[in-house]
């Protein structure tokens, strides 16, 4: 058992985790942030993409100990009530959205990118979204999405 | 999916890593980027007693350039190499490769050392650094010691690091200005995926140096220096020949679930000849 620091979309959090529990697992079943998903666990789905420090992670393959003091941002973060986040709006406006399983991840690796990156090509947008699988929607109207989300954020390639 | 039960520690300093595996009992892993151990873990294959995570030692973080050559740390991670300057203007090859891990979220935990410790034989950064010239780092409380790449994998997921040795990074040699390398990777799908073959090569006339490292081809990555041939007598048509025939002679592909023996051998072929068109006189075209 370890005591750790945890900022999740600004809020502080200290508490006190197994050393073999996973990220993954704290934030859904501890921290009741179930936005990430668990699909193949095992880093190939992206389903539990999160940003942690600003790099998008598989968040199934990280040791809460291990985010010990790191900065998490996860899909709740991006909205509060019916205001949504640019990307998030995008896509919608796209119909970038199925069932929905793959979509938390899919906006988080979206949002790690145009943070740094304001104005991606779309093979950089592939090579962003290359750890994120959909099986339902199809890609080329997500990364439709994140051309429109920085194309409204300015940014026009 | 849980993890079977282990105690976690995050030493800062080698001595203290020294410290931590000599009172500790049972099986232990370290821990870079975590990408394979936990992924193995969560199938059963292992279950240490305690990991070691070896990502609060500052100096393992470190890309800088050295007096004897270029310093990787042990802890730097696949997409650290992608953004890094000294590697672009240095080492392209490596940069290629590192491109070709998993996918973009797993790249950002992925170490270059970590793949060369899990020592699969499609490991993407073995070609790369085995072409460029590495030599593995290692501690241990008895002291250093230096592995050359090319005898740092001996089989299949084994390599020649001792009981309680923690490779503290790599050494990678410093080419001509004139120096290329290109790295190719034959997948089952466009998306990620382990290599079907993954070969690199690299080229420096002023070196006189031409080197091709090929991966999933037997059971440890392999390395044929070929700068004997490429710089000596014949046609190119000839040498070209004859550097395909050498590869083949140096392979053993395997059937799988990636490929057959028969389809990584002619790969073999059309990766070198590719490669060389890419990388020779590259600078002229």
């Amino acid at each position: 058992m370890k005591t750790i620091n945890l900022t999740v979309n600004g809020r502080n959090f200290e508490l006190d985790v197994q050393d073999n529990e996973i990220l993954l697992d704290t934030l859904r079943k501890r921290l009741d942030f179930t936005g990430a998903k668990e699909g193949c666990g095992e880093g190939e789905c992206g389903a539990c993409t999160i940003i942690m420090d600003g790099e998008a992670v598989t968040s199934c393959l990280i040791l809460s100990v291990e985010a010990d003091g790191s900065e998490l941002e996860t899909i709740e973060g991006q909205s509060i009530g019916d205001d949504i986040s640019d990307i998030q709006e995008a896509f919608i406006e796209e119909n970038a959205i199925q069932c929905g399983f793959c979509t938390p991840g899919m906006v988080m690796s979206a949002k790690a990118l145009l943070d740094k990156n304001p104005d991606p090509t779309y093979e950089e947008i592939d090579i962003a979204l290359s750890g994120n699988i959909c099986r339902c929607t199809g890609y080329y109207s997500i990364r439709d999405a994140v051309k429109r989300a920085a194309e409204k954020r300015g940014g026009n390639k | 999916m849980m993890l079977s039960k282990f105690e976690y520690f995050k030493p800062e300093s080698l001595e203290e890593i020294f410290e931590l595996l000599d009172k500790n009992e049972g099986e232990y892993e370290l821990l870079a980027g975590g990408t394979d151990v936990f992924v193995d873990m969560k199938h059963g294959n292992r279950k240490p007693d305690y990991i070691v995570d070896v990502k609060g030692i500052e100096e393992f973080n470190l890309i800088e350039e050295r007096d004897d050559g270029i310093f990787i740390g042990s802890t730097v991670t696949c997409n650290q190499i992608i953004d890094s300057e000294l590697m672009n203007e240095n080492f392209n090859v490596l940069v290629e490769a590192a491109s070709e891990v998993a996918a973009h979220q797993v790249r950002n935990r992925a170490t270059l050392v970590g793949n060369l410790c899990t020592t699969s034989p499609g490991a993407d950064m073995f070609p790369p650094l085995l072409v460029l010239g590495t030599t593995v780092l290692v501690e241990s409380k008895d002291g250093s010691r230096e592995i050359p790449l090319d005898e740092f994998a001996t089989g299949v997921k084994q390599n020649s690091l001792q009981e309680k040795e923690v490779v503290k990074g790599l050494l990678v040699q410093k080419h001509a200005d004139d120096s290329q390398g290109a790295y190719l990777k034959k997948r089952r799908t466009k998306g990620p995926d382990l290599s079907a073959i993954g070969v690199a090569g690299f080229v420096s006339e002023k070196e006189e140096y031409l080197a091709f490292a090929l991966g999933a081809v037997a059971p440890t990555p392999i390395l044929v220096d070929v700068s004997d041939i490429f710089f000596g007598e014949g046609s190119f048509e000839e040498k070209q020949n004859e550097i395909q025939d050498t590869i083949l002679d140096n392979i053993s592909p395997i059937d799988d679930v990636r490929s057959t023996a028969k389809y990584r051998r002619k790969m073999s072929q059309v990766y070198t000849r590719r490669i060389l068109s890419r990388i020779w006189k590259a600078g002229d075209k």
